[in-house]
């Protein structure tokens, strides 16, 4: 379909650019992180990235990192909701051969070690995964992004307080589930 | 305190969400209470090892594939728009009957925007670009009826991402980064202020000179933190000092890229850097001598009653005051107390009142700076040198 031609404003343009390089990684975790599926991850963020371009003039740059992220929300839930991904978060994972390299420990240069490290991040990754879906949410939004309490609830179109409990909830699961590497951390 | 109440509150504090009276409450509690201390190390813990996990990167193709679709004119996902609804919203829907379904439909409809822009060809023009307001742009539903754009926007702050407020190892490791930071912003803000310069001489300087004044003074404290005079920052610090760098990354890029449009790129970016929380949250002050320290003071509380601030007060000479000297202040309505001077690396926690001193609205503060022997400081309730802060009371 060919679309009339509009021009997006240069200022908004380098904008643009700046959040593609700052938030392309941030968006693929937290996707990685919903969906359980790396590749998968990638197209959401990149989708999130095509509806900010189109929408550039509606959004201001200051609200440009909530803004992708509720969007990869909105798609992540979605693709949740269609079953089109399997939630096999490992065995993706080890199949992707195509998977971004992920620097292992530079000073564990033991094979044991490095195993040793891969398995429990694994079972790290396996722990958020299995929080539900409304506490991995808040839990990928604020402590893995950093996102404060109030960009959060307007990700997730719900109240602060809304938030902070069900990151609240969120940590307890999580660190009953690790319980094991807190106490060796 | 109940388990599930601690740890809430510990959740909270461990985003800085606390309030300074309640922090010091629970901190206290921490100390005297193993069960507390356990429970704390253990969150602490847990929120590292979340944070310990390596972030996912985008691979080596992903921009160039993104502006292939977007020069190939493809739209909008239509799964952007489909904003989750909760089983009980969709069942209180049910219950109260077709309007308030209409309306749902209606809220969404209106978040899809009529027309989605395309760029042209490979290389986007150089438009002319004209000042507009946003809040002020309209745009039509498929209905006919316009909608503020404000209204179809989600709410977004856009406010610094605050971080959490952890132990000494977080902070240092925040000192760290916003020691990088400032000593980065130090070197560049002189080659962005050539760079506005030549692009348009006087009145650039006029419109943003203030602003990159109040970027300047981030560099006081980078000062301090080379001297190691200061061992934790706040976390809203470093937020804003994040904006603050970017800020900087604009106007120079804003400069190599499109030279024309740089004055209203710098007054745009540094109006969007909002120096407003830096400002009223953290200031950089040097006096010469500890007791203008309290005039100061006393305006501050005057100033902003109901504000939390943290002011850093900086002697402008080395020892012999030999010290940096922080203070936290917090409302005056809740009695703030855990206010401590920084002192030769030493906190020294001071307990002061909320009471109201000579009429004045905040409370009364003498610094008596005492001659004293050399040595390290024994006691942390008793200083044995430099600055100590007294507490006046309204009889005295």
């Amino acid at each position: 379909m060919v679309r009339p031609e509009t021009q997006p404003d240069p200022i908004a343009l380098v904008a643009f650019n700046r959040a593609l390089a700052e938030h392309a990684d941030g968006l693929k975790t937290f996707a990685t992180r919903m969906l359980g599926d790396a590749l998968g991850a990638e197209d959401v963020a990149q989708d999130a990235f095509l509806a900010l371009y189109r929408h550039l003039e509606q959004v201001p740059p200051s609200a440009f990192r909530p803004w992708l992220f509720r969007v990869a929300r909105n798609l992540c839930l979605d693709q949740l909701r269609r079953r089109k991904f399997k939630l096999r978060l490992f065995r993706d994972m080890e199949r992707d051969d195509d998977r971004p390299h992920v620097p292992e420990d530079q000073a564990a240069d033991r094979p044991d070690e490095i195993a040793q490290a891969r398995e429990a991040r694994e079972q790290i990754e396996a722990a958020i995964h299995a929080l539900p879906t409304r506490f991995r949410e808040a839990f990928l939004l604020c402590e893995i992004q950093g996102l404060s309490y109030e960009d959060a609830a307007a990700i997730l179109d719900c109240p602060v307080k809304t938030v902070s409990t069900r990151l609240f909830r969120a940590r307890q699961r999580f660190r009953n589930a690790v319980a094991e590497h807190v106490s060796s951390y | 305190m109940k388990d599930d109440r601690l740890e809430r509150e510990m959740s909270l504090n461990l985003d800085g969400r606390l309030s300074s009276t309640r922090r010091e409450q629970l901190l206290q509690h921490i100390e005297q209470d193993d069960e507390a201390a356990r429970l704390w190390d253990e969150m602490e813990r847990a929120q590292q090892l979340a944070l310990s996990l390596p972030e996912q990167q985008v691979g080596p193709t992903f921009t160039e594939t993104l502006w292939q679709r977007i020069r190939a004119g493809e739209g909008t996902p239509e799964a952007v728009f489909r904003d989750p609804v909760s089983p009980w919203t969709k069942a209180r829907y049910l219950l109260t009957g077709a309007a308030a379904a209409a309306a749902v439909l209606i809220a969404v409809q209106a978040l899809r925007p009529p027309r989605e822009a395309a760029p042209a060809g490979e290389a986007v023009a150089r438009a002319e670009v004209a000042e507009r307001a946003v809040d002020d742009r309209r745009t039509t539903d498929p209905n006919g009826a316009t909608t503020p754009l404000a209204q179809l926007q989600p709410r977004y702050s856009g406010a610094p991402q605050l971080l959490p407020v952890g132990p000494m190892s977080i902070a240092q490791a925040s000192q760290v980064n916003c020691f990088d930071a400032l000593t980065e912003l130090q070197r560049r803000i002189p080659e962005v202020e050539r760079s506005l310069q030549e692009a348009r001489p006087a009145e650039l300087v006029v419109r943003v000179a203030p602003e990159l004044e109040r970027v300047r003074g981030s560099t006081h404290l980078m000062r301090w933190m080379q001297r190691e005079r200061i061992i934790s920052l706040p976390g809203e610090f470093e937020a804003t000092l994040a904006l603050t760098e970017r800020a900087v990354n604009r106007l120079q890029r804003a400069h190599d890229e499109d030279e024309p449009q740089v004055l209203r790129f710098a007054v745009e970016s540094l109006r969007e850097l909002d120096p407003n929380p830096l400002r009223e949250r953290f200031e950089v002050i040097c006096c010469q001598d500890p007791r203008d320290f309290v005039m100061r003071l006393v305006q501050e509380l005057r100033d902003h009653p109901y504000a939390s601030r943290t002011l850093h007060i900086l002697p402008t000479d080395d020892p012999p005051l030999g010290a940096s000297m922080q203070f936290r202040i917090g409302p005056l309505d809740e009695g703030w107390q855990g206010a401590f001077i920084l002192l030769d690396g030493r906190q020294l926690p001071i307990d002061v009142d909320a009471s109201p001193g000579d009429g004045s609205t905040g409370l009364s503060i003498r610094v008596e700076r005492r001659d004293t022997e050399a040595g390290p400081l024994q006691d942390p309730g008793r200083p044995e040198r430099g600055i100590e802060l007294l507490r006046s009371r309204k009889n005295d």
